[in-house]
């Protein structure tokens, strides 16, 4: 195999027996253990327990039994969803020896497929964060610029890829966590929308918003990716009934006539010139495929962050209020129970999420619920409202994913606020809970510019489809970093 | 918003958070910009606007509450995950700090 492979190389070489299951892990074992020493994107190597697993499948596809699409690919798995019999710490300490006794819905249906997991990938503790600098585990350096942050939450999800340590990641997104770090990295990543794929297992972060997604070398790989993992589940309540299209069929489609709207609020005088340059390059990529491009509004825009700041840590303090060092994970000792609760809460938690704990506490309590989490709820419903609207005259949304590259490590480590706003522009879509894309589409200084591409609630093929026909003529998504 | 230092410790002690002093300055000075900022919400007009809550309003799937018994091997998996046991009973600090052993 050459030194980058798509997902759809990869199964091809498997499937005809140029490759075996156990040749793969091996491959992706040596340039973890070479490579990612200088990037930390794993906070847990299964290897190990990967090469087990490709002798069955390897053992099996001789046995002339026919496997999926993905049986023998190699995996990495942001360390915020549960995996069965693999350390799962969320990159935070209070879980440093969790060993769950089940995988997450998406992960049991990837590793039933035949997938394997060759380990646990480092992001910020619970998904607090937009750099991976909140990670218990020590931060992930972009493979395109090791000065600099991979993104965040799911920064070592990204890297694994963009560095080629396995063929594919799963993230989790909740208000950009797989978008950012994947345009910070230069590689397509999916947040699904809400709704889409089972958040059963996924460490809730903030319930009403969290999604599951794949990152790859291309749209088309994770079109593959994702007709595994989508579909109702019963384990998870907030998963949609409705059937789940046949995703590589779908983005084959042609998208000459069809509109692309692009919302002035992201487009203002403060944006980067030249991050608008390579998004509006890319944007006259798609007008010479024969899409209608439509100036649209996004009216509540402005108050995305300010919306997202507030809910989401309401939820995050709620979901963490179980982590207390009782039952599982690490107990601190303290002079009583209520002091044995502090003690493990406060060695166990990083900065970042005691901020959104006490956030979230201070916004729920008596006196402020009205004024903070209720009137969020309701610019929620208008943010929402803002993307119904626009999907009534277009079929896709394009922005940059976010407002600049990937910044060095320590540029927004001390201003809260700074680091938020970076998620201007993946947030609204994660409030509307539609689905939404990352494609590389160019660099500015050196590093990946990503271009998002929006698309309707359980309408993923939409983005994916013109993410692919982008990446058809375009070489944006085959360049890779020097390690 | 200006929150004061007492704010910040009733917070973290609603919480369950230990804050040492300089954390305590530190997180009063952070949590006072971060509502600041959220403060633009108030400008919005929310009048006869719904609250969302969930996207989608609906949870068609619920599930009856009823007991799943678990296989012995994942019971004893669970049991390896207490942070501290006496054979297969977790170990916690008296619940009532009233209570003498």
């Amino acid at each position: 195999m050459k030194e980058f492979s798509t997902l759809a190389e990869w199964s091809d070489a498997l499937k005809s027996g140029v490759v075996s299951a156990v040749e793969a892990v091996n491959f992706f074992s040596q340039r973890i253990h070479a490579i990612d020493p200088k990037l930390n994107s794993f906070i847990t190597d299964s290897t190990v327990e990967a090469q087990e697993e490709a002798k069955k499948i390897d053992a099996r596809r001789a046995a002339g039994e026919v496997l999926s699409d993905i049986a023998g690919i190699p995996f990495g798995i942001k360390d915020a969803l549960d995996s069965a019999g693999i350390r799962s710490t969320g990159a935070a300490k209070i879980l440093d020896t969790f060993v769950p006794t089940f995988d997450s819905t998406a992960i049991n249906r990837l590793r039933s497929a035949g997938a394997i997991v060759i380990g646990k990938q480092n992001c910020d503790s619970f998904g607090h964060g937009a750099s991976n600098e909140n990670s218990m585990y020590g931060a992930v350096s972009n493979p395109w610029d090791v000065s600099r942050v991979s993104g965040g939450s799911s920064g070592g999800s990204a890297a694994a890829v963009a560095a080629n340590l396995n063929v594919f990641s799963i993230g989790e997104d909740t208000g950009g966590s797989i978008r950012a770090p994947a345009s910070f990295c230069g590689v397509t990543g999916l947040k699904t929308s809400y709704g889409r794929v089972s958040r059963f297992g996924a460490m809730p972060m903030a319930s009403s918003l969290d999604t599951v997604g794949p990152f790859a070398h291309s749209a088309e790989d994770v079109a593959i990716i994702l007709q595994h993992i989508a579909g109702h589940d019963p384990l998870d309540a907030t998963t949609a009934e409705a059937p789940v299209p046949n995703y590589r069929s779908e983005i084959s489609k042609p998208i000459s006539g069809m509109k692309i709207g692009v919302p002035r609020e992201y487009f203002t005088d403060e944006l980067d010139t030249t991050i608008r340059a390579r998004v509006e390059e890319a944007i006259a990529e798609f007008k010479k495929m024969g899409a209608e491009i439509v100036e649209i509004s996004l009216p509540h825009t402005k108050y995305a962050i300010a919306t997202y700041y507030i809910l989401v840590p309401c939820e995050d303090s709620s979901n963490l209020a179980r982590l207390d060092g009782i039952r599982y994970g690490t107990r601190a000792a303290g002079q009583d129970l209520v002091h044995t609760y502090s003690a493990s809460r406060t060695a166990g938690f990083p900065d970042e999420v005691k901020r959104r704990i006490m956030i979230g506490t201070f916004a729920l309590s008596h006196g402020n619920f009205d004024a903070f989490y209720v009137q969020a709820q309701k610019v929620r419903t208008l943010i929402k409202h803002d993307f119904d609207e626009a999907f009534t005259k277009v079929d896709v949304i394009m922005t940059p994913t976010t407002p600049e590259i990937a910044f060095k490590f320590g540029d927004k480590t001390t201003d809260p606020v700074k680091m938020y706003l970076s998620d201007a522009f993946v947030s609204p879509a994660s409030l509307a809970g539609v689905a939404a894309l990352s494609v590389p589409c160019g660099f500015a200084q050196g590093m990946p510019v990503g271009l998002q591409i929006i698309g309707p609630r359980l309408a993923e093929e939409l983005p994916l489809r013109f993410g692919h026909h982008f990446q058809k003529i375009t070489n944006w998504h085959t360049q890779h970093p020097a390690l | 918003m200006k929150l004061t230092t007492a704010d910040v410790m009733r917070i973290a002690q609603l919480a369950r958070l230990d804050l040492t002093e300089s954390e305590q300055e530190r997180y009063t000075s952070e949590l006072s910009a971060i509502l600041s900022y959220a403060e633009m919400l108030g400008e919005v007009d929310t009048t006869g606007v719904e609250p969302t809550s969930h996207i989608t309003g609906e949870l068609k799937n619920l599930r009856p509450d009823a007991v799943i018994q678990i296989d012995d091997e994942t019971r004893a998996k669970l049991i390896a995950q207490f942070p501290d046991a006496k054979a297969d009973l977790l170990t916690v600090a008296p619940v009532f700090s009233s209570y003498k052993q």
